[in-house]
């Protein structure tokens, strides 16, 4: 009878054991699958960042074949866009008139490149937390041409706007 | 309490007050900074142009009615980040030339956040003004937004760059602003970035005396607005354009050229280079006229209206030589020059010459021990001296020769050497940036 009720006890533990392994195992992948899917959520894709001021937004399209970004502060041109290749491709020789944005995803990393007048400026998201309707960064280091570097801790989100 | 003691207490009061009020008045401009931080300026918002609707905005909150700029009413409207000189025109309905003329703005791709901007749309710009850029850049900060958090070695590490080699090649980056003062003390890593500055004036020094450094980089020119919030660079290193500048500045004002007179006076820079030194021996050679121009746009204006009855001589028949401690190419040093040149001039007697001249070119041009330095006056001749108009439409033509191998010179080059100081470095594709600073 003590033996049974032992080996009861045991069993429970060891589904108990299994069952918070298993809520680890996936609690831990989806947090994985959040911290490394930023490349894969952003292409084709349109993106609000509020300014850390809160003043000023910025509309970013991330192009679904390249690495070309279409970055502005009007929202329909944005949005514009996102619609297809070829709007894309409109919105960003227009862009390109004056300055050239460029982006590459890694990881949990996202830098968005500037390339005005032969100088780059570049500001690199780290520690990205994506999910289907946002991505959140951590903090975000910069270079920015004849004006500085750094790096700022604080939390930069961009939410998905088309 | 009587008359002493309150005759006493308001001396004190004004005493303890007036640095405060005295500062308040005198960096309204730099108050632009004074509450943001490094976060908020570096803020990707500030490098992407405002809409003319958000100018538009930002000029209704500095209470500036745009349906009534004239000049009675002195308006004057404070740079913010992302403006545009184009933006600001579309905005105001002023057009981008009046905008430089009136603030006297050169190179409209270079203005500053947090400087002033007259906007007055009834003015007049004379026809022989001239600018260039397009001014679709967005303004540039005016200290320096360094922020290093977890390097001791003052630098930032980009591991995920999108910028490829091609790109690379094209590029030059320096990441200090070109109106930041002394970007020491601006940041909590002051004394090694003074320390980088230094090396930016060697590494510069360097380049000017042994290799061809003709960076024409546009941001270079601008007299901007910076005399408005007297924003003087005085040890920060600057390129050709900005060291000619400013020999112009401090010689104009030598030389007592009034706001009417001082177009008179050109300054043409050359750092010491091979094929410079090769196209400054074939411009004196011809043993009058040197006509350099800063840019095209002056080149065609200048070409066209000084084509007849004009005179020039150069004042010496050989380059003189002015010795300095350093090369480097700062504003105190382009003081120096200019005072060297006008002490010499006045020495010489040729002062009279300059004041009775229509027009006045100074060639400085970079030597490994100093500068060299010519002037070249024109004067307007009489309509019946035919022969002297022969001989300047002749030197006409070889100088057209001259400009533009300048010109393609410093295309060529302009890329390859403007250094960065600060320590970058992005492993992905390719490095941002040279490294100069010797850790």
């Amino acid at each position: 009878m003590r033996t049974t009720k032992k080996a009861s006890h045991k069993k429970r533990w060891a589904i108990i054991g299994v069952l918070i392994v298993i809520i680890l195992a996936v609690g831990g992948g989806y947090y994985w699958n959040m911290g490394h899917s930023v490349a894969k959520r952003i292409p084709g894709n349109t993106y609000r960042y509020q300014s850390t001021a809160n003043d000023k937004s910025l509309y970013l399209t991330f192009s679904k074949n390249d690495n070309k970004v279409v970055v502005n502060q009007n929202k329909t041109i944005a949005l514009d866009a996102a619609q297809s290749q070829s709007a894309f491709d409109k919105e960003y020789t227009t862009q390109s008139k004056t300055i050239n944005w460029s982006y590459k995803a890694e990881g949990g990393t996202l830098t968005l490149a500037q390339l005005k007048a032969n100088k780059v400026s570049q500001w690199q998201y780290n520690k990205i937390l994506a999910t289907s309707n946002k991505f959140t960064a951590r903090s975000f280091t910069y270079q920015i041409a004849q004006a500085g570097q750094g790096q700022v801790k604080g939390k930069a989100v961009f939410e998905k706007v088309n | 309490m009587n008359k002493k003691q309150i005759v006493g207490a308001t001396i004190a009061s004004a005493l303890l007050f007036a640095p405060l009020i005295a500062q308040t008045t005198t960096v309204l401009a730099d108050s632009f900074y004074a509450n943001q931080t490094n976060a908020e300026r570096a803020d990707i918002t500030n490098w992407v142009a405002n809409t003319s609707e958000q100018i538009s905005s930002n000029i209704s909150a500095q209470h500036i009615d745009v349906n009534n700029l004239n000049q009675s009413d002195q308006n004057k409207y404070v740079i913010q980040w992302g403006d545009t000189l184009s933006g600001i025109s579309a905005a105001t309905g002023i057009s981008v030339r009046q905008l430089a003329y009136d603030n006297n703005i050169r190179n409209i791709d270079l203005i500053y956040a947090g400087d002033t901007l007259m906007l007055n749309r009834d003015g007049y710009v004379p026809t022989d003004w001239y600018y260039y850029g397009d001014g679709w850049q967005v303004a540039n900060t005016k200290v320096t937004i360094n922020n290093f958090t977890e390097n001791s070695d003052n630098s930032t590490h980009i591991d995920v760059s999108p910028v490829s080699v091609d790109d690379h090649s094209k590029t030059t980056n320096n990441y200090q602003s070109p109106a930041d003062e002394s970007s020491s003390g601006k940041t909590a890593t002051g004394t090694s970035e003074a320390d980088e500055t230094d090396n930016d004036s060697t590494a510069l020094s360097d380049s000017a005396a042994t290799t061809s450094t003709s960076s024409t980089t546009k941001e270079a020119d601008s007299t901007s607005s910076d005399k408005e919030t007297n924003s003087t660079t005085t040890t920060n290193r600057l390129d050709e354009d900005e060291f000619g500048e400013a020999i112009n500045d401090k010689l104009a004002t030598k030389l007592d050229l009034d706001d009417e007179t001082t177009d008179k006076l050109t300054v043409d820079f050359t750092a010491a280079t091979d094929d410079d030194a090769t196209t400054d021996t074939e411009s004196n050679d011809d043993a009058e006229s040197t006509v350099t121009d800063d840019d095209a746009a002056a080149s065609d204006e200048d070409t066209d209206t000084d084509t007849e009855d004009n005179d020039t001589q150069t004042v010496y028949t050989e380059d003189q030589t002015i010795t300095t401690n350093s090369t480097t190419l700062t504003t105190k040093n382009a003081n120096k020059v200019a005072k060297k040149i006008y002490k010499q001039l006045k020495a010489d007697d040729k002062l009279s010459d300059l004041d009775a001249a229509d027009e006045i070119e100074v060639t400085v041009t970079a030597t490994a021990d100093g500068f060299d330095f010519n002037v070249t006056l024109t004067t307007e001749a009489a309509a019946d001296n035919d022969s002297s108009e022969s001989t300047t439409d002749a030197d006409e033509a070889s100088d057209s020769n001259t400009d533009s191998e300048s010109e393609s010179d410093s295309d060529s080059t302009s890329s390859e050497d403007e250094d960065s100081n600060d320590s970058v470095t992005t492993d992905s594709e390719t490095t941002v940036n040279t490294t100069d600073v010797d850790e």
